[in-house]
């Protein structure tokens, strides 16, 4: 593999971007079927590419060689006149859960699709035939995040995803749901966390010099220029994933638009603007003053910390199957901002992502971005298959479902377990990794709230599976009004179970991230063993307080 | 004396940008904004910025200026909306002035010393296929971010047309409206032209081009002339032929050429002016379909969507009266 490196496999990493968009452009002139079939085949085959990509960054020798990435300048002008692209193991982890959620996501579309000319109501699932060329430009603007490395460029993707995001909630309008003024909204507060974080672009621009990020990081020195650049970006990306308290789009939006694109937005857009805000605190942190950035890291914690608590108390009155989804993505955003916090200790900024790999606190953070992701893109689903078989999502309606959806109704549960981080699921080894790196990194007080947030998501998870049971001494509840096809209850069905069986084995994957971005042995000095670790003596040296 | 005269400039702009947000008409705003919209182009001037200047005009005061007189025009609430709570202000003016705060914290620190970026730049301008600096970047160095920029042109068009819901219709206007049309449209195509071509050696570009293009058929459809209509499939596949002719440059340069987006010297000109020409055409088709879907939309779903607010019989922009 690590023969190929040289030559073929960075060449790979524009593919992501350029054969969706592709597609989006011919979708958009096709009539509906070929529309689906087309997306569904540019989706599988971009996905052949990702494996391809990861493969390739699995192959590489790892940090302490200062190969970790592979990159790829781009119109044969390397930085910092041109754009490099660059993919390491956290760009990997997070093309591949794209490509599988954006999978199952389409094939979920397709066939309510096939099925709509016979029930119109079924495209009330996914959008209808204009969901199509906007998804894929969405997908192509997600995997451009993950694979950039020059700010300049990350504003752009950012807003491409934003504004095909946004037309992706108001698809949800036809159903008369108020799905455009939440899409205004959004737009709106994605537009100010855009300018905020281009801001923060534009201050690291002028003194640095270069937009390339590893550059830049060389180039510019801890001075107040660079604290209120990283301010900047905390707070305008912070919005764009809907952080406690830039919230209040994220409820209204996500439940607005169509099943499918709830998926998408809760499973795969917001990670975007937090993988962002990783790079940047991974990259430019380490150069800032350590006090500033602990301050900053503890501001976002805390701010995540009471997201946890509010998002899942709101979770709980609401008597609604996707606003309790939506702002249970509220709460568990809290949790993926602990990790700045948790990682906000000075280690070396030599290569790209090199400040990244500060022990189990950081891959515990990529885990439940892998876990959250899969079980709420499967959550949304699944409520959405309950809403259209049931005519709408009170929980009031839904009695009986568990006898007559069964596998629907196991999806939120098993979604739910992977949530609230019950073992053996993924989120459980990832919310474990996260509360050894507090605990070694005697940051005790996060412990609490990392507990509490998981007795409470229990709690509505239970709300949401209870409402689905027959009223005890009642008569047994009427089938539900419409029946589904099988691959549409299918699909969600394995995002939930992916979620959960990932973590009975997380080796692997735990190892994957350490030796893109853990491993150190030159140059830090500081780092920690092998991420892999599961005790807590892998957290050793990773914390600075 | 100049720097007086920019003070006064930049004064104008701060106060034009507040009446903007806070006239409580929204014809006394939306005025404000397209006043602020010209100034600002001043500004960037006066900075020396004439792309950006040129972009700023034809984006911020001729189609912004359109889409938003169309909007007051289709739908007029029929009192002023009511005032923002007081809590809701002084958020907003808590939030603005810390933000105010940290740049100027941070812009104070920029160091004076020019950035040795734009030297590196200009020296390989020799062989980026161009003259001008900033298409050299644009077209050049940085392709990638136009070519993603182009897509978002793009995903906006699809959005609106995916929200629109039927055409808009053309309707005959008035002679002096027409013939004044028709004496405008020939000056903006050559315009249009001129920028796009000069565009290589002096500022200009396909971006200025094409925003100058799209006004041109947003009046040549308020003027009542049928055929400038990109809507429906043609109209898509005008504002998608140039990202698709992008797309195909750089999936060629990778398949036969040196590499993603790699430009040859030797046929660089002649490609970038190409890709420029065919951006133009589509970014002034995109521009057109976004404000015509808006207005298709506004007088189909606004007043179905709201009874009893706008009244139905609204005459469309440009209508007889």
């Amino acid at each position: 593999m690590s023969g190929l490196v040289p030559g073929l496999l960075p060449g790979l990493l524009p593919v992501p971007v350029f054969l969706p968009l592709i597609a989006a452009a011919l979708a958009a002139l096709l009539p509906a079927r070929a529309r689906a079939w087309l997306g569904l085949a540019t989706v599988a085959c971009t996905a052949v590419v990702v494996t391809a990509i990861t493969a390739g960054v699995a192959g590489l020798p790892g940090r302490g060689s200062g190969e970790d990435a592979l990159s790829l300048a781009l119109a044969g002008w390397e930085a910092p006149v041109g754009i490099v692209l660059r993919a390491d193991a956290l760009s990997a982890v997070l093309l591949l859960l794209t490509s599988v959620v954006g999978l199952v996501v389409s094939v979920h579309a397709l066939a309510a699709g096939r099925d709509a000319d016979a029930l119109p109501s079924m495209s009330s699932l996914y959008g209808g035939p204009a969901f199509w060329p906007l998804w894929l430009a969405l997908f192509a603007a997600l995997n451009g995040v993950y694979v950039t490395g020059d700010l300049f460029n990350a504003y752009v993707m950012l807003e491409l995803l934003t504004l095909a995001a946004v037309s992706l909630v108001a698809l949800g309008g036809r159903a008369g749901n108020g799905a455009a003024a939440a899409a205004l909204r959004y737009l709106f507060v994605a537009v100010v966390g855009s300018l905020l974080f281009l801001m923060a672009v534009a201050l690291v621009y002028a003194e640095a010099g270069t937009l390339d990020l590893p550059l830049a990081a060389e180039r510019i020195g801890p001075g107040p220029l660079l604290h209120v650049a990283l301010a900047l970006a905390l707070v305008g990306l912070a919005a764009k994933f809907a952080l406690f308290p830039l919230h209040s789009w994220l409820p209204v939006a996500h439940p607005a638009a169509p099943a499918a694109v709830s998926a998408l937005l809760s499973g795969l857009v917001i990670k975007a603007a937090l993988f962002l805000l990783w790079r940047l605190w991974g990259i430019l942190g380490p150069v800032a003053e350590p006090v500033v950035l602990q301050g900053l890291g503890l501001a976002a914690g805390a701010a995540g910390s009471i997201a946890v608590l509010w998002g899942s108390f709101m979770a709980l009155r609401r008597r609604r199957l996707k606003p309790i989804i939506a702002y249970s993505t509220v709460a568990q955003v809290g949790y993926l901002v602990l990790l700045l916090p948790l990682t906000a200790g000075p280690v070396g900024a030599d290569a790209f992502g090199a400040g990244e790999g500060s022990g189990p606190g950081w891959t515990g953070g990529v885990v439940l971005v892998l876990a959250h992701g899969l079980a709420k893109a499967g959550m949304f689903l699944a409520a959405g298959n309950l809403a259209l078989a049931y005519r709408g999502d009170r929980l009031r309606g839904l009695g009986g479902a568990v006898t007559h959806m069964p596998l629907t109704v196991a999806t939120i549960g098993l979604a739910g377990v992977s949530l609230a981080g019950l073992p053996p699921s993924l989120g459980f080894a990832a919310k474990w990794q996260l509360l050894t790196s507090a605990l070694a990194g005697g940051q005790w007080w996060w412990v609490p709230v990392l507990l509490l947030g998981g007795l409470l998501t229990v709690a509505y998870t239970a709300l949401m599976v209870r409402a689905t049971f027959n009223q005890p001494g009642g008569p047994d509840a009427e089938p539900p009004a419409r029946r589904l096809p099988r691959t549409l209850v299918l699909g969600p069905f394995v995002l939930a179970a992916g979620s959960v069986l990932l973590g009975v084995a997380p080796a692997g994957l735990l190892e994957f991230l350490g030796s893109g971005t853990g491993d150190v042995t030159a140059g830090a000095g500081d780092a920690p063993g092998a991420a892999g670790d599961v005790p807590p003596s892998g957290a050793a040296g990773g914390d600075g307080s | 004396m100049m720097p007086l005269l920019d003070l006064i400039l930049a004064g104008t702009v701060l106060v034009t940008a507040v009446l903007a947000v806070l006239a409580p008409r929204r014809d006394a705003a939306a005025s404000a904004f397209l006043i602020f919209g010209v100034l600002l182009a001043l500004l960037w001037a006066r900075l020396e910025a004439p792309d950006i200047a040129l972009a700023e005009a034809a984006l911020g005061g001729g189609v912004a200026g359109a889409l938003l007189v169309d909007a007051l025009h289709s739908r007029r609430p029929p009192q002023p909306q009511a005032a923002s709570s007081w809590a809701a202000r002084i958020t907003g003016a808590a939030a603005g002035a810390a933000l105010l705060a940290a740049l100027l914290i941070g812009v104070r620190a920029v160091p004076q010393a020019r950035a040795p970026l734009a030297e590196e730049a200009y020296a390989r301008i020799p062989v980026s296929g161009v003259e001008h600096p900033v298409t050299a970047v644009l077209l050049n160095y940085r392709s990638y971010d136009t070519l993603l920029e182009i897509a978002v042109l793009a995903v906006a068009a699809l959005g609106a047309a995916a929200l629109a819901q039927g055409h808009r219709p053309v309707v005959r206007s008035r002679p002096a409206v027409r013939g004044l049309a028709l004496v405008l449209l020939p000056v903006l195509l050559l315009l249009a032209a001129w920028l796009l071509v000069a565009g290589t050696s002096q500022p200009g570009g396909a971006f200025q081009a094409g925003a100058l293009l799209g006004a041109a058929l947003v009046i040549a459809h308020l003027a009542g002339i049928g055929l400038a209509r990109p809507q429906g499939l043609a109209g898509l596949a005008w504002t998608l032929a140039g990202l698709l002719s992008f797309l195909a440059l750089a999936a060629g340069t990778a398949v036969f050429g040196a590499g993603w987006l790699v430009l040859d010297p030797a046929w660089a000109p002649g490609a970038i002016l190409a890709i420029e020409a065919i951006l133009a055409v589509s970014i002034g088709a995109g521009l057109a379909l976004i404000f015509l879907s808006n207005s298709a939309s506004l007088q189909q779903n606004g007043p179905a969507g709201e009874p009893g607010r706008a009244a139905e019989a609204e005459p469309p922009a440009g209508a007889p009266s």
